[in-house]
């Protein structure tokens, strides 16, 4: 049988599977099991168990746990309530300013968390109430959140571009030192976007009345509140960049400061304790088993020759078209993924191919690497199946519809292309960092 | 039946809850590490090998409750566009391929234990803890996973009986 049929047989039934709703980490592992026993040898089944222990053993993915429970003990910490109280205090007089006030919030948040949706769960619920309460335009109020927190995985620390690293062997510390310009650059474009939008309609975010004192003494007195988030940021990433630590070490160093947050807050309490266990728990296993899956098929692939067929087909168009082209067909890949699955099945589906082929291109990896998550990035927010708009609609009252939340998103996606479309062109603003930090 | 499921769910939203409690411990561990690495310039030894033993049990147990509860990602655009009952045929269906995948990976993973267990196998770091137990982990892990699958199977079978039921007496 030539290789092009299995190609299109084991692609197809992959598919099908996916298509039929079973969940997408044993689509993998089914896939690769049946496909290993029609095209590949009986032994190769091996592999199934020595993939499980080696994936859930590695050390470099033993940052996720530690990652995913960070979030989770820092949405209980009480850290989110003080810091808004502080923007509030400080911007709430400009037009829009709650909502630059949410997306900065977010950014800090992002920041200190590895994963997509921090944002909106730990400060969505305060904000949207304030926000409402203030009047602003609800497409204002709904998109500024989601889209702040999905910057999540761009802004280090990620647990995307730690999956990236597990799959391609770059150096974590130099992809999160890539993916702060542009996730910087992003929050910047969300801020403006805000202020031009309210300068020129101010019913969109009406500034809070000047009758509504608050003196000097009580802003500053709010500062306080940063200083705890600060420190944890300083804290994880430095200990990361200045090669003082690992990521896994700076990760489990990150969860403890989380907990010492929430000790300080008086937050740090057995039943909030179990919450964020319980939540880390289903979002680990669920990030870990696409990644057994990913690994598993990937092997597959390789030892039946689809991987070189589908990489001798890109490469063909590299040659014919330009490596710019063969990057612009990858990314324009991944939007489409993006729109419908959750952005870990991707990178795990994606990466084992593109990577290669990336790599015999002559482009720069860690560039790309990072123009991949800001990618997966935005697909936490693009119609229909992004998953921040579904976080969106959980934390909402029943009036607010699902369009309604597509809508308000559409800006915010406009201006993370904007971006990405900046870092393609410009490749300076995302390579220059890490080359400064990490030699 | 309905007892033996709800048995099923309830054992792995123990088993879960139970490992969810290594999160502290994990942390606490990994965090003396580091600070006796950096601050006292004298590593432990057993650190990371015990903490990548608890990431593997927390992986492997945690796998089942987190299907139960529907946490694994779906791609169900396609699938949620069907009426209930072509719906719940389809999932049977999806779950035949399943139970196939899930009765091979417990044969392999039994055999990648037991090879294990009739060495003692050890591992290779310095500390070299037994690896042995932690792959009887994994083995009972998948197999928790297959019956949340057998579990999750009735379910859908009673769902559809119940559809017909309905559509008999109407």
């Amino acid at each position: 049988m030539s290789l092009t049929i299995v190609t299109l047989i084991v692609v197809l039934g992959f598919l099908l599977l996916m298509v039929l709703g079973l969940p997408i980490a044993f689509c993998l592992i089914s896939s690769s099991v049946i496909f290993t026993l029609i095209f590949w040898k009986v032994q190769g089944l091996y592999l199934i168990a020595s993939t499980i222990y080696s994936v859930s053993t590695k050390e470099i993915f033993l940052a996720i746990p530690f990652f995913v429970f960070l979030a989770a003990v820092l949405e209980r910490s009480g850290i989110a309530e003080s810091m808004y109280d502080m923007f509030y205090k400080w911007v709430g007089h400009l037009g829009g300013g709650l909502a630059i006030g949410a997306v900065l919030i977010c950014t800090i948040v992002d920041a200190i968390s590895g994963l997509g949706a921090s944002g909106i769960v730990t400060i969505g619920p305060i904000a949207l109430t304030e926000m409402f309460r203030r009047r602003y335009n609800k497409h204002m109020t709904l998109g500024c959140i989601a889209a702040g927190s999905a910057l999540g995985p761009i802004i280090p620390p990620s647990i995307i571009m730690i999956i990236v690293a597990g799959f391609t062997g770059l150096s974590v510390g130099k992809l999160f030192a890539g993916g702060l310009i542009p996730g910087i650059l992003c929050s910047a474009g969300f801020i403006i976007y805000i202020v031009i939008k309210c300068y020129f309609n101010p019913d969109m975010g009406p500034a809070i009345p000047r009758d509504v004192k608050i003196t000097w003494e009580d802003k500053i007195k709010s500062l306080r509140s940063v200083f705890l988030p600060v420190a944890l940021i300083l804290f994880v990433m430095g200990s990361i960049y200045t090669g003082a630590a690992t990521p896994t070490e700076g990760a489990a160093a990150g969860a403890f400061g989380a907990l010492f947050c929430a000790a300080i807050n008086r937050k740090l309490t057995l039943q909030n304790l179990y919450l964020a266990g319980k939540s880390s728990i289903k979002i680990t296993c669920m990030v870990m088993w696409l990644l057994i899956g990913g690994s598993l098929f990937s092997t597959l692939l390789n030892a039946i020759g689809v991987q070189d067929a589908l990489s001798q087909m890109l490469q063909a168009i590299g040659k014919g078209y330009g490596s710019m082209i063969l990057l612009i067909i990858m990314m324009l890949t991944v939007f489409v993924m993006a729109m419908f699955i959750d952005g870990a099945a991707i990178t795990v589906l994606c990466m084992p191919i593109f990577f290669p082929i990336i790599v015999k291109a002559g482009i720069d990896p860690i560039w790309f690497g990072v123009l991949f998550t800001i990618n997966v990035c935005m697909g936490y927010i693009t119609p229909p199946f992004g998953m921040n708009l579904f976080y969106m609609k959980g934390i909402v009252s029943s009036d607010i519809t699902m369009e309604d939340i597509y809508r308000s998103i559409v800006p915010y996606v406009l201006v993370m292309i904007a971006v990405l479309v900046l870092m393609i062109i410009f490749p300076e603003f995302v390579v220059w960092l890490p080359n400064k930090l990490i030699q | 039946m309905q007892r033996f499921i709800d048995r099923i769910d309830l054992i792995n939203k123990y088993i879960s809850d139970g490992v969810s409690f290594l999160f502290v411990p994990m942390t606490l561990m990994a965090m003396y590490e580091v600070v006796r690495r950096y601050l006292f310039n004298s590593p432990t030894t057993w650190v990371w090998d015990v903490n990548v033993q608890c990431f593997c049990a927390l992986v492997v147990l945690g796998g089942a409750h987190t299907l139960q509860q529907g946490g694994h990602v779906i791609m169900d655009i396609v699938v949620s566009k069907f009426q209930e009952k072509t719906r719940l045929i389809i999932n049977l269906c999806v779950y035949v391929v399943f139970f196939f995948v899930m009765l091979i990976t417990i044969w392999q993973v039994g055999m990648f234990a037991w090879d294990s267990l009739i060495i003692f196998e050890r591992a290779s770091t310095i500390f070299s803890p037994p690896v042995y137990p932690i792959k009887i982990v994994i083995l009972v892990g998948v197999c928790l996973l297959f019956l949340q699958g057998v579990s999750q199977f009735i379910r859908n079978v009673m769902a559809l009986r119940m559809l017909s039921n309905e559509r008999d007496n109407s």
